[in-house]
């Protein structure tokens, strides 16, 4: 009789469990996900996966059927034609790291200045976020004008003397590709900023005194204060900025075109180049490449900086 | 003290010489916009001989902009309305009732902010459900891009509301659709503020997804419409800058509009939601 006591308690519990289980169920009902679920499975998530088997796949519209061929897509890609593609992977990744170590370079360094006593600095802030709310296209139409040979750059850098400094900046080799970073760069940091300057609001103001009472310097306090407090906010930028890096297609569209040659062609236009040539497999193919990318990525980059949080 | 002073000042002026450079591009668009074709192909920042109003006039004459306001507000306010409350009412839920298959649940919305959309099997499911050039089709793809980032904000969010809230609204009788609405959500408020006004700049200023989406001009919304008067009035001979600019000018006031207007909302929302989220 006695052994039985505790596994009454059990049940007992086990009743308790359920009940709340049922309470907990009834307070936050699984059907209120079923609205977002219900669109992103069917609009996102299954043409994500079906979009995967076409990349191992020949379709394309001459063919009359669509045929498994395994990894002969990527072959193509990296082993028969690497000249045509290889060069715009790469162009990818240095355009992704490019613009993103710069981003959140200037970002936290604005932020940090319109964090202190600035005047005017909500307007400042203002205007710093206001590419973001343009559109990509109209930001590509507008760079053309002003970087092409008689535009507003090279006749600013002839009035103020620096006229061996003007370049054919979109059509030049050695230019196009630094050009277009820079206009990605003059976009995005923006965002950057407004999201470093919401981590740095978040600081509770107590903890410089005390760093200051500690006889901390400026350094100091920038390493062992803000560095850890914003590591959140540097986190989602980097992923935000690698990604966006990665998938960028409107900029280098609107801007170059993927020009001189493929000399800025990156891979989000050449699966626009491969789908309107009619190759949907090996667009698909170039598609699976910049998933893999854009979550390799973005898993080590959280994986990296939330450790950093923690040991901080 | 004096360094400090001179370092703060060289600060201020390098804040405002940056903030010219992000500046200059909008001041020569609209001044541009002001300008004969003749007058325009320049591009530099003189003021205008005369101030003429002809090339907005033509913008809404010839370029249809009209149509295309109408065709943008359908599609972004509708979206973001959908992405926005669909995103809500799943982050509520996916917050706080933890157990193994919402965490997995988190995981696969949160897949939307990294993956990239692939038009080609996209494009293929719309037409298999009949959204293909069509506004609703367009609508419900744009506010499916814009609920994974939604979810992102207002998960972080959520977490910051006390649970003790849902209890007592669970005592007086509300429970699951009811006390969301009639109790959670107004408190989202702030953060809802930053999702509509990011959703609605997406969806405003969205060009890709419209662009395979919709063929018949009619349905196109201002970016799609600016396109094609790009593409119509200009050529390596003679292109009508005048035009184009306004143009320009008419399809970026809106959404310069509404970021000034609740420019606080982004700030105040990413500090307690996708920061902390």
């Amino acid at each position: 009789m006695e052994k039985r006591e505790p596994q009454d308690s059990l049940c007992e519990k086990d009743e308790n469990m359920k009940k709340k289980k049922s309470l907990r169920q009834s307070m936050y009902p699984r059907s209120m996900v079923f609205p977002a679920f219900a669109l992103y499975t069917v609009l996102f998530a299954i043409p994500t996966i079906i979009g995967i088997y076409f990349g191992f796949t020949n379709w394309n519209v001459y063919s009359s059927g669509i045929k498994f061929i395994g990894l002969d897509n990527f072959k193509f890609i990296f082993l028969d034609q690497p000249f045509k593609y290889v060069r715009p992977i790469m162009n990818t990744i240095v355009f992704a790291l490019a613009t993103s170590a710069f981003e959140v370079v200037l970002g936290l360094g604005l932020a940090m200045i319109l964090n202190g006593k600035v005047f005017g600095r909500n307007v400042l802030r203002s205007v710093y976020f206001i590419p973001q709310a343009v559109s990509t296209i109209v930001i590509g139409i507008m760079f053309t004008t002003i970087l092409s040979p008689t535009g507003l750059l090279n006749n600013f850098l002839d009035v103020i003397g620096l006229g061996m400094l003007q370049r054919k900046w979109l059509i030049t080799l050695q230019t196009a590709l630094p050009s277009v970073i820079g206009v990605e760069i003059w976009r995005y940091f923006g965002l950057n900023m407004v999201i470093f300057l919401a981590g740095l609001q978040g600081i509770d103001k107590t903890y410089y005194e005390a760093a200051r009472i500690d006889g901390a310097n400026k350094w100091q306090l920038f390493k062992n204060i803000i560095i850890p407090y914003i590591m959140p906010a540097v986190t989602i930028n980097l992923v935000l900025n690698v990604v966006h890096g990665f998938r960028a297609f409107d900029i280098v569209y609107s801007l170059t075109n993927g020009g001189p040659g493929n000399a800025t062609e990156v891979i989000a236009t050449m699966v626009y180049r491969e789908y309107s040539a009619g190759n949907y497999g090996l667009s698909s193919a170039m598609n699976v490449l910049l998933l893999i990318m854009t979550t390799v990525v973005s898993y080590i980059v959280n994986k990296q900086s939330s450790k950093r949080e923690v040991s901080a | 003290m004096k360094v400090k002073k001179i370092s703060m000042c060289i600060l201020q002026i390098v804040c405002w010489g940056f903030s010219i450079v992000v500046l200059v591009p909008f001041v020569l668009i609209i001044l541009n916009s002001l300008k004969p074709a003749a007058e325009a192909a320049f591009f530099s920042l003189q003021l205008p001989k005369e101030l003429k109003l002809d090339n907005y006039v033509n913008a809404f004459v010839k370029g249809n902009m009209l149509r295309g306001y109408v065709n943008s507000l359908i599609i972004a306010i509708v979206s973001t309305i959908i992405s926005n409350v669909t995103a809500a009412m799943a982050a509520f839920i996916l917050v706080r009732s933890v157990n193994r298959l919402n965490k997995v649940l988190y995981s696969y919305f949160f897949f939307g902010v990294v993956a990239t959309t692939n038009m080609v099997s996209t494009m293929l499911v719309m037409s298999r459900l009949h959204m293909t050039n069509s506004i609703l089709g367009a609508t419900l793809l744009t506010a499916t891009q814009g609920i994974s980032f939604s979810m992102l904000l207002f998960t972080g969010f959520i977490k910051g509301i006390p649970r003790e809230l849902d209890e007592a609204a669970a005592m007086d009788g509300a429970t699951g659709w009811k006390m969301f609405f009639r109790t959670i959500f107004p408190l989202l408020k702030p953060v809802t503020m930053t999702g509509i006004i990011l959703n609605f700049m997406g969806a405003w200023n969205g060009f890709e997804s419209q662009l395979y989406l919709l063929t018949d001009s009619k349905k196109w919304g201002v970016m799609l419409s600016m396109y094609g008067v790009y593409g119509e009035f200009s050529s390596p001979w003679s292109t009508d800058w005048g035009l184009i600019c306004a143009y320009i000018v008419l399809t970026m006031a809106p959404v310069i509009m509404i970021y000034l207007i609740g420019q606080r909302y982004i700030i105040e929302g990413m500090t307690s939601g996708a920061v902390k989220g």
